[in-house]
């Protein structure tokens, strides 16, 4: 008799894959030159030392090595990739100016119904450039700024952005990086003043529609002493057999005693090449949460990273990655102690199916003046056929002796005991193995706010039946 | 009451910043075996552990006093220096540290001197023989494979031969059976027997003590003593449990 | 040359990626039979496929070498004790042995120095394990403060054969070690138990790779250590289940034990996995010790002090107590005595 087992579906993209025609859209070439950087700076009525800034990073780009040690990128050719992509928009405060069909995009993402209902503000991203940017009005009132990276250039937080674009993450961290500074486009700004708390989260969405562009968008938030904020981030982007590219980057400073949680769900199409870097700097008694889920992009370089670099500066990452047929998902987190008794725990899952390779790749490091501090990380991987991949490639650095790191990493199936128990209890076999896959990303749906998690859930719908071997 | 060994007065400990002794006091003198008896999560053992020293716990106000001197000042190790002992719930394992070398470690800070080798190993499988111990274990990694009724031998064990003035056994008796029980309070006997050293039990049932002299009871609730008598206490807690006592707390 | 590289690299500024060691040498013959047992016999079986776990630099140093590898071939019960003996300079010896069916194999190797010698010994020891055989391999480096060792082993592993490994760096001034076993056949198995420590300026590098080829086989490495003064340390230990592996378990455990800051301790404990079928874990615990141990220690009248040095000690004595043979148990015993730490666990 065969044997029946679950089928767990693919996640579902329908909802994200749609396209809208190109009209009306200002772009640049393919490629990467000097001309191209000074026109998008142009374009973009950069101050003088963003124009040169972008320069810069132009030429360290040229001269960085390609990364040699993660999944291949080599379907990915920077001739062929346009880095600038405007709307025929402005950006607006109304979504009623919002273009139709551009209006009607982040519609159906749900993005304006989102605002109504549980979001201090909402920030839209279109190809390049933002087409929409709204927050509420009380939290404007408490000083929060939530703009566009542009526009903030030029007004009062003008010196606050000089001093923190690509501080944490330097046109030299890495190719990608270097690319970045030089063409980046759209993101957004965000100043928590010191001591308050913004109650419910901010949100900015990105969508790319553009075939066979590339996505930059900036993303600086500095939340002040004793501030406390929640940021949320989406993606995604209708799959076209041409590679995109977003090569993102964010910038979060935590202060003293504030609070930042910053949560991702990651849904690019699977012709997307995510080559994305977070960073954030923690001072004294800060915390800093990254909830992260990646479940879209042929291709992903995702490693949040955080410096603890104040005495009791803590972080959490929760993180799940889901890699389907045609999918290599590297991901993980990094991390750097560099002051007394500060903390992080980790928990990263991950979910291998259909010939989908997902990597979780770490770095614990603590340095000498980390005294009193700790380290917990839990890593899982789920395999669910034969013919996926699941790799583990956990660092540590400990230079302390007064540390306290464990790691546990563990990889498999669905295990027969639990399936057994729960069959037990009278569970037929395909439910006990979806409430179980269900279980194993619970750990990570459960950080998000609701309608998130059921997003989520929306994501890895899990199909009872199915007869594979 | 005989020479004073040990008084705490008005102690008030916390673990995680939860209150858990609330103002006890207690007086044990020379060759005095006193019964600490109460209900689970009423703070038997943190009182134990407080005057052992343990890290996990806050001691937040009050005094302990040993054989005159402030004991809260001293570091745990000084603690078993100047004799007090107390038998682990849980002891720990380690590997590649045998049995033998752990104790003849531990009389040696005991008693400053170093030990000669065979009158220890003689001294040492006797009360092995007594307690029903395998002689195997003396070569045996410290608690590395043992039985949870063998690691509590293995503390009484380490009770005789580090012969300490103060004894504080934490729950011996927990988890063992009919026959176990009856060996370990052999063991106790024995040490009992020169009538100087002074015990300290801590227990929620009484099994273990009927064999053994009992000078005085404290019935502990809620981080408070709140009932002391002699050893006819425990037969009235066999009988009636803690009920009555747990509204005085 | 490169070596001990890591199966899947990953970052490079964390510098983990591979070992790098100037270890050059033009000749061999510094190994010495100090017993043999059993039934050996000259073996002229092809380990040229076999791969070493310091990589391919380092076996084509080896290749080069005028002496011929020790290649011996043993069955039933037999037992093998050899002696790097060290001189100044480098040398670089070969062995190959093969056990062969069902039986139950030892190797010994004591790669020893006098104190203050600086010799630096190059050791490349391939193994195969054939079906139902047992082969123990015991290396135990103890070449002083100055010396160096560069070790490589391979092993391969038919149907339910087992190699067990047990490494012992007791000192020297840089040790590259290490092992690659591929478990070939059915229900084979490969365990690993690995002792260090190191002090001063001193540093290990290790590179263990376990590739799961065969149904149902096993493997687990386990490694305890303690670092010292400005001590450098890096672990790599590697679980590879290839397609095909289904049924297979493994797990990989490091301890390591930090006396002081400054010292430079890196772990990376890699599971890759390519079937579904198959369980792998692995655990670290790094730094101090945990605050139960050392309250009960401490309970029992020990200073901190000492209970870190016992705790330090204790580590290589778990490791020291698999060894099978009584003589290198015993000499390993008096080594550890007579070097700054004391054997029996009183006082310092």
């Amino acid at each position: 008799m065969e044997k029946e087992k679950t089928y767990v579906e693919d996640v579902d993209r329908e909802l994200y894959d749609f396209r809208n025609a190109e009209k009306d859209v200002w772009k640049v070439g393919e490629g990467l030159t000097p001309a191209i950087v000074e026109t998008i700076s142009r374009e973009k009525n950069d101050p003088e030392w963003m124009r040169a800034f972008r320069l810069k990073s132009l030429d360290i780009y040229n001269r960085t090595e390609m990364v040699d040690w993660g999944p291949d990128i080599e379907g990915l050719d920077m001739d062929n990739i346009v880095t600038y992509v405007r709307p025929n928009t402005k950006m607006n405060v109304d979504w009623a100016d919002v273009p139709e069909e551009i209006r009607d995009t982040f519609e159906r993402l749900g993005i304006p119904q989102a605002e109504r209902a549980s979001l201090a503000g909402v920030g839209a991203q279109y190809d390049s450039e933002l087409v929409y940017h709204n927050v509420r009005e009380e939290v404007a009132a408490m000083g929060v700024v939530y703009t566009d990276l542009e526009s903030a250039m030029h007004g009062p937080y003008g010196d606050m952005i000089h001093d923190h674009f690509m501080k944490l993450v330097p046109p030299t961290d890495h190719k990608f990086a270097a690319l970045h500074g030089a063409v980046w486009s759209g993101g957004s700004f965000v100043y928590v003043p010191p001591g308050v708390t913004v109650e419910i989260p901010l949100q900015s969405y990105f969508r790319l529609n553009a075939p066979g562009a590339g996505q930059f968008e900036h993303t600086l938030i500095i939340v002040d002493e004793g501030a406390n904020l929640h940021f949320i981030e989406g993606c995604s982007a209708p799959k076209y057999n041409v590679a995109n590219l977003h090569a993102g980057c964010v910038e979060l400073y935590v202060a003293k005693n504030a609070k930042l949680r910053y949560s991702t769900i990651e849904n690019w199409s699977k012709n997307m090449y995510n080559l994305n870097t977070k960073r954030a700097r923690i001072e004294e008694g800060g915390v800093m949460e990254w909830v992260s889920g990646s479940f879209g992009s042929h291709v992903s370089y995702l490693y949040p990273m955080t410096l603890l670099t104040g005495e009791g500066a803590r972080m959490t990452y929760t993180g799940i990655t889901f890699a389907g047929a045609g999918q290599n998902l590297d991901t993980g987190m990094k991390v750097v102690h560099s002051a007394p008794k500060t903390s992080s725990a980790i928990t990263a899952k991950s979910i291998s199916k259909d010939g989908g390779i997902s990597t979780y790749r770490s770095a614990v490091v603590m340095t000498e003046k980390a005294a009193g501090s700790k380290s917990s990380a839990s890593c899982e991987s789920l395999m669910l056929d034969d013919i996926s991949r699941s790799d583990t490639i956990p660092a540590m650095d400990i230079r302390t002796s007064q540390a306290d790191v464990g790691h546990e990493a563990k990889i498999g199936r669905i295990s027969d005991d639990a399936i057994f128990y729960l069959m037990s209890r009278g569970i037929p076999e395909a439910d006990a193995r979806a409430m179980i896959v269900s279980g194993f990303a619970d750990s990570v749906s459960k950080e998000l706010p609701l309608e998130y998690a059921v997003e989520m859930n929306n994501l890895i719908r899990l199909e009872m039946k199915g007869s594979i071997g | 009451m005989s020479e004073e060994l040990l008084k705490i007065e008005d102690l008030s400990v916390s673990a995680d910043e939860k209150s858990i002794l609330r103002g006890v006091d207690l007086a044990v003198g020379r060759g005095e075996t006193h019964v600490i008896l109460g209900p689970n999560g009423a703070g038997k053992s943190t009182l134990g552990n407080a005057i052992m020293g343990s890290p996990a716990y806050t001691v937040t106000g009050g005094r302990i006093t040993f054989l005159g001197g402030d004991l809260l000042e001293k570091a745990v190790n000084e603690r078993a220096r100047d004799g007090i002992f107390m038998s682990f719930q849980n002891p720990l394992e380690v590997p590649g540290l045998s049995l033998t070398n752990f104790i003849r470690s531990a009389v040696e800070m005991r008693t400053g001197q170093k030990v000669r080798f065979f009158p220890f190993r003689k001294e040492l499988l006797r009360a092995m023989e007594l307690l029903d111990m395998d002689p195997s274990y003396a070569d045996r990694d410290l608690n590395v494979g043992f039985s949870g009724g063998e690691k509590k031998k293995a503390e009484i064990l380490q009770l005789l031969m580090l012969k300490p003035s103060l004894a504080i056994l934490d729950e011996t008796d927990s988890g063992l059976d009919v026959d176990a029980v009856r060996t370990v309070s052999r063991g106790v006997r024995e040490f009992q027997k020169d009538r100087e050293s002074a015990l300290i039990i801590i227990t929620h049932n009484a099994g273990i003590l009927s064999s053994l002299h009992v000078d005085r009871v404290h019935i502990l609730v809620d981080g408070r003593i709140v009932a002391e008598g002699d050893g006819s206490l425990v037969d009235e807690i066999s009988r009636n449990g803690f009920a009555a006592y747990e509204n005085k707390a | 040359m490169k070596i001990n590289t890591l199966p899947a690299p990953t970052w490079r500024w964390l510098r983990m990626n591979q070992g790098e060691t100037d270890f050059d040498a033009g000749k061999g013959g510094r190994l010495l039979i100090a017993e043999r047992r059993g039934d050996w016999t000259p073996c002229a079986r092809d380990f040229s496929a076999v791969k070493g776990s310091a990589g391919e630099a380092f076996a084509a140093l080896a290749a080069n070498m005028e002496e011929k590898p020790l290649a011996l071939s043993a069955s039933g019960e037999a037992l093998l004790r050899l002696c790097w003996r060290a001189e100044e300079g480098a040398a670089l010896d070969r062995v190959r042995i093969a056990a062969e069916p069902g039986s139950r194999v030892t190797a010994v190797m004591d790669i020893a120095a006098p104190e203050g010698c600086s010799g630096e010994a190059g050791l490349e020891t391939l193994l195969l394990a054939d079906e139902g055989a047992e082969l123990t391999l015991v290396q135990i480096f103890r070449v002083g403060a100055e010396g160096r060792s560069v070790v490589s082993v391979g092993g391969e592993c038919a149907k339910d054969a087992r190699i067990r490994l047990i490494q012992l760096v007791l000192d020297g001034r840089e040790t590259d070690l290490g092992a690659h076993v591929l478990l070939r056949g059915e229900g084979s198995d490969f365990t690993a138990r690995i002792g260090y420590r190191a002090n001063r300026d001193h540093r290990i590098d290790m590179n263990y790779v376990v590739p799961h080829e065969g149904k149902r086989t096993t493997c687990d490495i386990q490694a305890a250590g303690v670092l010292e003064d400005t001590a450098r340390k890096i672990f790599r230990g590697t679980i590879d289940f290839r397609r095909g592996s289904a049924g297979a378990v493994g797990a990989e455990t490091e301890d390591v034990l930090l006396m002081n800051d400054g010292t430079v301790n890196q772990t990376i404990p890699l599971i890759l996995c390519a079937e579904e079928d198959v369980s792998g874990t692995h655990g670290a615990t790094i730094g101090r010790l945990s605050e139960e141990l050392v309250y009960y220690m401490a309970s029992r009248g020990m200073p901190v002090e000492l209970i870190y040095r016992q705790m330090a000690l204790s580590r290589l004595n778990a490791v020291a107590a698999q060894i099978p043979d009584e003589a290198t148990r015993v000499a390993v015993a008096e080594y550890l005595n007579g070097a700054d730490f004391d054997t029996d666990g009183t006082t310092v």
